[in-house]
């Protein structure tokens, strides 16, 4: 892994607090063992008109203001504004990040993405399933059990071709470490060696990470991008 | 495991796509990364939406879309000029 990606700024992508948080590695804190199981569910609920706000911020305006959005209520994710455009715009919490992730159950992780349509079909569908495991009260453990279980009941889609995101917020939570937070992009393949796209390389701008390690075959490439979705500028790592 | 279905996947994105970085002396003065896939895959990454930072060219005679990606930093690790505040 290039060490270059653990310093304070390079600490904040929601879909890389996995690979920063090894041991020895973490800038900040040693946030491993303080979320050691779900919080009480209202502390991952927001007030919806500042959810769906904060949803549409992950991607600028001119994508997301045609989107779906979907927020979190007491019985999974409901939609809140029906789009046009396919993209669905999203507040994750913190079951979306990998299984050895310390801050998995940090209720104050808030993640706006928008989904493009093909991640939106393909890759959508496992926040989804994973969020209903956990308002099923299931454990880590079991989530991450279930998601690759479902999957391999043919439960969840095959990836489609093209699916990327939006992760752009300026109000995003994705750690409790240093500044929270990172614009990037993300997109989805099936597992490849991180060399075919050069990540992970000494001023690589891409970084592979294994968000769905031992749930899907996916791999998630993020690529930071130096504005926030509102045009401007953002922390440059 | 749905095989079949991810194999598919696989070599469509395999055959595809790719990436390339940009340098200093691109002639875009723009550091950015491209994406290629053939024209029939019809996606949309939210392409030359204002403020977005995906743009995408349509390629004449092949049929081959391509996406460009603006990223902060040049290959050496210096900041690029559009980020530079």
């Amino acid at each position: 892994m290039n060490s270059n990606r653990f310093s304070p700024v390079a600490a904040f992508s929601f879909a890389l607090f996995f690979a920063l948080a090894t041991p020895g590695r973490l800038a900040g804190q040693d946030n491993k063992n303080l979320y050691p199981r779900m919080a009480p569910l209202e502390q991952y609920l927001m007030e919806r008109d500042a959810e769906i706000a904060m949803a549409r911020s992950a991607a600028p305006e001119s994508i997301s203001h045609d989107a779906t959005v979907l927020v979190l209520g007491r019985h999974g994710y409901e939609t809140a504004v029906a789009g046009k455009n396919g993209f669905v715009c999203v507040v994750e919490r913190g079951w979306m990040s990998p299984s050895d992730a310390p801050e998995f159950w940090n209720p104050k992780l808030r993640g706006p993405i928008c989904f493009n349509p093909p991640a939106a079909r393909s890759v959508l569908p496992t926040t989804y399933k994973r969020t209903e495991m956990v308002m099923a009260g299931r454990t880590k453990a079991e989530i991450i059990d279930g998601n690759k279980a479902a999957f391999e009941r043919g439960e969840l889609p095959a990836l489609e071709p093209g699916a990327m995101s939006y992760m752009m917020s300026k109000e995003a939570y994705l750690t409790d470490n240093d500044d929270h937070n990172l614009a990037h992009l993300m997109f989805y393949t099936p597992l490849l060696d991180g060399a075919v796209w050069g990540a992970d390389l000494p001023k690589s701008p891409v970084m592979l990470n294994p968000q769905f390690k031992g749930a899907q075959p996916i791999d998630v490439f993020v690529i930071p991008v130096g504005r926030w979705s509102d045009g401007t500028a953002a922390p440059v790592m | 495991m749905n095989s079949a279905r991810f194999a598919a996947v696989a070599v469509l994105v395999f055959a595809f796509s790719a990436v390339f970085f940009g340098d200093k002396e691109g002639n875009a003065g723009d550091s950015h990364l491209m994406f290629w896939f053939p024209q029939g895959e019809h996606m949309d990454w939210g392409a030359d939406a204002s403020d977005s930072p995906v743009n995408v060219h349509q390629y004449t005679p092949q049929p081959i879309t391509e996406f460009t990606i603006s990223v902060a930093k040049w290959s050496d690790g210096t900041v690029a000029s559009a980020y530079q505040r």
